[in-house]
């Protein structure tokens, strides 16, 4: 037993066998894990890249339809994580939302560098290489539980709102391209745009309050 | 509505939101919206509004595995890349060792008492039962690529670890159960012989987890322990301690 001077109170501890520790990072939470990252643990990202590396390329991939430039795409979305950890900030959403919106901003700018040609309709040569995703874990149960629920909510939308959110988000395309495409003046395009998001919104639970 | 703010809307300024919130503005209106919102309180209420609805957007994509040859490329990238985490732009450490302990436990902010100060509103606690809970401590002071040698120190007990690098440091703490109820854990810094010295409060997760920073500069510090202590802390150690190491 060790006994350490403490003003009036002893404070012991039990001996243990003295040996090397080194924590298994992978039962932190996400928060705790990016206060390593920004302090350059490799370890601590690489949890964070198992964790949300698929949701980040089943995005770029739905979005630019192209194994190879999504691959580019959450490559960038990543290390861009590894440079800027200092940027995120818990207070504005989950470290998965941060990076699916970043994997989302680098793929229309992707999109608008024109990285991709005829990226839209081009058939993916490299799709029997994409396997799609086991379900491994509780947590990506309730995942996947939650995405049945969204794509049931996008998919009670009217066809025409669903057809601007989904070229929106997922095409990557501006309301602008998408009046052009639709032949819609760009006012029409905006209010399905709206009406869609908020739709979705009360769909998903959120209060219909604050939307006028 | 943002508290008593008056809205400038403007006529149709609202049709904006949507595209904002879905990235499908041109880069010159979406910055000019960005412009509009901080004089409109309707529609930065609005696309707040909106915006979590693109959180869960993403999991309509069919999900797929990434490739091991893509996971190969980023974590080598990301080894061979020094990180140049201890710059200027780091967030301030006390606030992330805010973030990750007092709002783990739900407290308010806690002034935290300077050393032989008395912390007021705090009673001198009786000396507790001792904890039975013991784990060991590894202290790892790791240094960046370019700072001074790593310097390792095993600790007696417990699955904890010690970093400290690049002008700021973490105990890392992992497998420690939930603190008693009506306790919290605290971190003590001990120089010498002398009284340990009260650093923070924290709390684990339920996984048993914790990342709480401590001071960089360890210079002086000989202990560092952790120990189990009512509500709201205490000025001295009153029980005994579950994490405990030299420094």
């Amino acid at each position: 037993m060790i006994r350490i001077a403490a003003g009036s109170v002893s404070v012991g501890v039990l001996r243990q066998p003295r040996r090397f520790f080194s924590p298994d990072l992978r039962p932190f939470a996400d928060e705790e894990l990016m206060a390593l990252v920004h302090d350059g643990d490799a370890r601590a990202f690489e949890v964070i890249f198992d964790r949300h590396a698929g949701p980040a390329f089943s995005l770029a991939y739905r979005m630019c339809g192209r194994r190879a430039l999504a691959e580019e795409i959450v490559q960038e979305a990543f290390m861009s994580l590894w440079r800027s950890a200092a940027r995120y900030d818990r207070s504005r959403g989950s470290v998965r939302s941060w990076v699916l919106r970043v994997v989302h901003n680098r793929a229309i700018d992707a999109f608008r560098r024109e990285l991709s040609t005829a990226k839209h309709d081009v058939a993916d040569d490299w799709i029997s290489e994409v396997l799609p995703a086991r379900e491994r874990t509780e947590d990506e149960v309730e995942r996947r539980s939650d995405a049945r629920l969204v794509r049931s909510a996008l998919d009670g939308l009217p066809p025409e709102q669903r057809q601007v959110i989904e070229l929106a988000y997922f095409g990557g395309f501006s309301h602008a391209q998408i009046a052009d495409a639709l032949g819609l003046p760009a006012g029409t395009v905006k209010g399905r745009m709206r009406l869609a998001l908020s739709k979705l919104r009360i769909a998903l639970g959120e209060p219909a309050g604050v939307l006028p | 509505m943002t508290g008593s703010e008056p809205s400038s809307r403007q006529r149709n300024c609202g049709n904006d939101t949507a595209p904002y919130v879905l990235g499908a503005l041109e880069p010159a209106e979406a910055r000019a919206f960005a412009h509009h919102m901080q004089s409109c309180a309707m529609c930065r209420d609005e696309v707040g509004a909106l915006a979590p609805v693109l959180d869960v957007l993403p999991s309509c994509a069919p999900r797929y595995e990434v490739s091991a040859a893509l996971r190969r490329r980023v974590m080598h990238a990301v080894r061979s890349e020094p990180k140049a985490s201890s710059s200027p732009a780091r967030r301030p450490r006390r606030s992330r060792r805010r973030w990750t302990v007092r709002t783990a436990l739900g407290l308010p902010p806690l002034a935290l008492p300077r050393l032989g100060l008395p912390r007021p509103g705090i009673p001198r606690p009786a000396v507790a039962a001792a904890l039975a809970v013991a784990v060991a401590l590894g202290v790892v002071i790791a240094a960046r690529s370019g700072g001074p040698p790593a310097r390792v120190i095993q600790a007696s007990v417990g699955n904890a670890q010690l970093r400290v690098a690049g002008g700021h440091g973490e105990l890392i703490v992992d497998h420690l159960p939930p603190a008693p109820p009506d306790r919290v854990y605290e971190l003590w810094l001990q120089r010498g012989n002398r009284t340990p010295a009260p650093s923070t409060l924290f709390a684990v997760t339920s996984r048993g987890t914790a990342v709480l920073g401590v001071p960089a500069d360890l210079t002086g510090i000989t202990r560092v322990l952790v120990t189990a202590e009512p509500s709201g802390g205490s000025r001295v150690p009153t029980t005994r301690a579950v994490i405990v190491t030299r420094a």
